[in-house]
């Protein structure tokens, strides 16, 4: 463009994710995403204080299962949750599942998903944690 | 004449040669329930003040030039009827992603640039002889590339896009949504140039699926979708390419 | 004639690997381990010291192993999109720095953790 000519510039906004409500949205599903890290931190946690001995494990289990405790696990959830059905709802958009050629329609993709997810979570449940 | 209906346009001007700085002005345009926010700006032009300026061309959503900000949301303005309007005023304001050069009209090279980068023409490794006709598609070849066929390059996508807004480098919605049109196109033979392009820097990876550059397309073309499918197909032929090659 | 970015590329298949992993297990993980022995649904001797040990069997360390590492390395990769998000896209280098390096030392200390965890 000719160098003679002046324009004007707007500066980049830093809260134009609180513009609207699907921008604001999205913010919560990023954060979700964010959340899922966290938990793993804490997991990360409990594991790590398991090679420290009992005593240095039970101390960070009351932490975590006491009232405020149980009040970050739950919203943690609530994220993680929210990542989860996120996640799978882009990923059945982006690869379309399909048989003998032709798509899936989208309701049978969306209960055979949660179908699938409650299964194995059910199988980490008994398997891996031994309850039930 | 007995009193006739008119609305309040509020519009954002930038007058270089007048102010640092942009500034409003007020038009009250006669209102008619057909009228379009591009007829009362024409209107304005051609009765109120022609130092207004603002582009446009066919006043049917089909060429992509009259994008602006209306009542803060990007649209067309020869597609936002008056009568979508609740209040009793309408706020005309240029597009904010891009260089202001006066009133409504935006500097648009760097989104012609990003178009030009993505190669927006048929590649073929062998061009066939005009004798043998067109390159034929089956329907169902055509309807993979039905919807990002429909953009107009209006750049709204553009105006919706804050990672754009804080980066001016990012290849963006409309260039890559234009990009996947040809790789999915069975004439196209540049599937692999195309996304070699697409996932260099500044390419599809620095999108983060906010998603309303596929709010905004006036012609219901979804580029987020399309650039998230590209991340995908870029992803696997870059790993292809890492891994040994057999035979 | 335009590289691709392919340090971009396997960050972003791992980011995708990571997070398809994380929405499979991290909410089963949270509901047995964390909240249902909180609010009594399940009794807390299930997360006890003992019982802890008594199911880390090589199989389920490497298994915590991959869906620790996993969730924190999806979600850090979108927390340094957040920072963008919100202004901070002058600093990209020193962001990216920062979070691959939390990620890198969040998987020793899970390697650590899960080869040193005694067997019951």
């Amino acid at each position: 463009m000719d160098k003679e000519v002046r324009t004007y510039e707007y500066k980049p906004s830093k809260t134009w994710w609180l513009g609207n409500r699907r921008y604001a949205l999205y913010m919560v599903r990023e954060l979700s995403g964010f959340a899922v890290a966290l938990y793993g931190f804490i997991f990360l946690a409990q594991l790590f204080t398991l090679t420290q001995g009992p005593i240095a494990y039970e101390s960070l289990l009351r932490v975590l299962l006491s009232p405020a405790g149980i009040l970050l696990s739950a919203i943690l959830l609530v994220f993680a949750v929210f990542h989860s059905l996120t996640w799978f709802d882009l990923t059945a958009k982006v690869q379309p599942p399909s048989m003998r050629g032709k798509p899936v329609p989208r309701k049978l993709v969306v209960t055979g998903t949660i179908m699938i997810w409650l299964f194995i979570s059910y199988f980490v449940a008994v398997f891996i944690f031994r309850v039930g | 004449m007995a009193s006739q209906k008119t609305i309040k346009i509020r519009v954002k001007r930038y007058i270089p040669e007048k102010a640092e700085e942009p500034f409003y002005s007020e038009y009250d345009v006669p209102y008619s329930e057909d009228m379009v926010v591009l007829d009362a700006l024409n209107y304005i032009k051609d009765n109120l003040d022609g130092s207004l300026s603002f582009r446009w061309s066919c006043r049917m959503g089909v060429c992509g030039s009259c994008s602006a900000n209306v009542d803060g949301k990007p649209k067309l303005t020869c597609s936002s009827f008056l009568k979508e309007s609740k209040g009793d005023s309408i706020l005309v304001e240029p597009l904010s992603h891009f260089r202001t050069i006066k009133d409504l009209v935006v500097e648009i090279d760097v989104f012609v640039k990003k178009l030009k980068s993505i190669k927006p023409w048929i590649i073929r490794n062998e061009e066939k002889p005009i004798a043998d006709g067109e390159y034929l598609q089956t329907p169902e070849q055509r309807d993979l590339i039905k919807q990002t066929s429909m953009c107009i390059n209006c750049m709204l996508c553009y105006e919706a896009c804050p990672v754009f807004d804080m980066d001016n480098d990012f290849i963006g919605p409309a260039a890559a949504a234009i990009s996947y049109r040809s790789v999915m196109d069975s004439r196209d033979d540049g599937a692999k140039e195309r996304l070699d392009i697409l996932t260099s820097k500044h390419g599809v990876w620095d999108c983060t699926y906010i998603g309303e550059c596929s709010v905004v397309c006036p012609k219901a073309v979804d580029p987020a979708l399309a650039i998230q499918k590209l991340k995908a197909m870029g992803g696997i032929s870059i790993i292809k390419s890492l891994l040994p090659k057999k035979k | 004639m335009a590289e691709p970015d392919k340090l971009e590329a396997v960050l972003w298949l791992t980011f995708t690997l990571g997070g398809f992993i994380a929405a499979l297990f991290i909410p089963v993980i949270i509901v047995i381990n964390n909240l249902a022995p909180g609010i009594g649904a399940l009794s807390s001797g299930t997360v006890s010291y003992d019982s802890m040990l008594g199911r880390l069997g090589p199989l389920a360390r490497i298994f915590f192993l991959i869906v620790v590492v996993a969730s924190i390395y999806h979600g850090m990769h979108r927390f340094k999109f957040i920072l963008f998000d919100i202004g901070l896209l002058r600093f990209k280098t020193p962001i990216y720095v920062l979070v691959y390096a939390i990620i890198v030392v969040s998987a020793l200390i899970a390697i650590y953790s899960l080869i040193l965890i005694p067997n019951p």
